[in-house]
């Protein structure tokens, strides 16, 4: 893989404090919304169904970490290769060991 | 002899700070989705016993101190919004001091986070939550879930210490040479590690504290 190569270019100019902030404070406000719900999801009777409704909120709360917070959004095509790299090994472990489990007779105790 | 900040902020094998910082960051990110799946084998091991055990698992984690939990999340989520625009503000001199200052707030806020963990810790042990004999709940899982709070939750602790060191490294160094400070791809570095950690409490938090609420 071939990297650009890096241009000299001039400095740009300073940005403001306020326009630095803006992006994580808004992600921020919106993490702390998905966490009250996700705590109010929680104490629904639905079954036991909760913890999977849990999860799918963590996982909208990790793309928000990843996309803002640590600016993925901002990453060339190689660095998001790496963070979906991640996940998708950890979804494969998740499938073969399940592939496994799930097709077991398992005896009673 | 005197070097330039630039010098100061290279690294072998690079001769161009444009590059180091691309190999970095992706150095950082390729570490990220490995540590991903060090946790994973946790994850998949607590999938395996909650499908196994899922009334065991669900009342171990009713069991669990939410309060504890649930503040360390917003500790957590405000440390890395403090980290990530100290990140963004790290290459311009000007403000480096604000930035410097927002890694101060994450190293404050990851502190509150420890301290918070040593409480629910302490509270945990006097109730007497830890697998083996005297085991307070008896459902089938309910150890093994317990076994996996531990393990996590410790380990979890450990890469936030580390992450700890590398901030207050930045911290020290930025304070003594500003100049580094703005041109070092170590600032970026590090908060995507800490934003890894947080990503992985996100994770746990879920996990841990939530399931059993409902009954």
């Amino acid at each position: 893989m071939r990297f650009p190569r890096p241009r000299k270019a001039k400095a740009p100019p300073t940005p403001s404090i306020g326009s630095l902030v803006r992006a994580p404070l808004i992600a921020l406000v919106v993490l702390l919304i998905l966490l009250a719900a996700n705590i109010a999801t929680a104490y629904l009777n639905l079954g036991g169904g909760q913890i999977y409704l849990n999860i799918a909120f963590a996982l909208v709360s990790v793309g928000l970490i990843g996309t803002v917070f640590m600016e993925l959004r901002k990453e060339n095509a190689l660095n998001r290769l790496c963070a979906a790299a991640g996940f998708a090994w950890l979804a494969i472990f998740l499938l073969l060991t399940f592939g496994d489990y799930l097709s077991r007779t398992i005896m009673p105790f | 002899m005197t070097t330039s900040a630039e010098d100061r902020a290279l690294r072998e094998p690079w001769d161009d700070l444009e590059r180091q910082r691309q190999a970095a960051l992706t150095g950082i990110w390729f570490f990220s989705a490995s540590e991903l799946l060090f946790f994973g084998g946790l994850f998949v091991a607590y999938a395996v016993n909650f499908y196994l055990w899922p009334h065991g698992s669900m009342e171990a984690g009713g069991h669990t101190g939410l309060a504890y939990g649930l503040s360390n999340t917003v500790v957590l989520l405000l440390s890395s919004a403090a980290v990530a625009v100290a990140a963004a503000s790290a290459r311009w001199p000007a403000l480096g001091r604000f930035s410097r200052a927002c890694v101060w707030v994450t190293m404050i806020l990851g502190v509150a986070f420890l301290t918070i963990k040593g409480l629910e810790y302490r509270h945990d042990i006097e109730e007497r939550l830890i697998p083996g004999p005297g085991f307070p709940i008896e459902a089938r899982g309910a150890q093994l879930f317990f076994a996996f709070y531990w393990t996590s939750t410790a380990l979890h602790a450990v890469h936030l210490t580390v992450g700890l060191g590398l901030l207050l490294r930045l911290a020290i160094v930025g304070a003594r040479d500003p100049q580094w400070y703005s041109k070092t791809p170590a600032v970026n570095v590090t908060a995507l590690y800490w934003g890894f950690v947080d990503v992985v409490w996100t994770i746990l938090f879920v996990l841990i504290y939530l399931p059993g609420r409902a009954t």
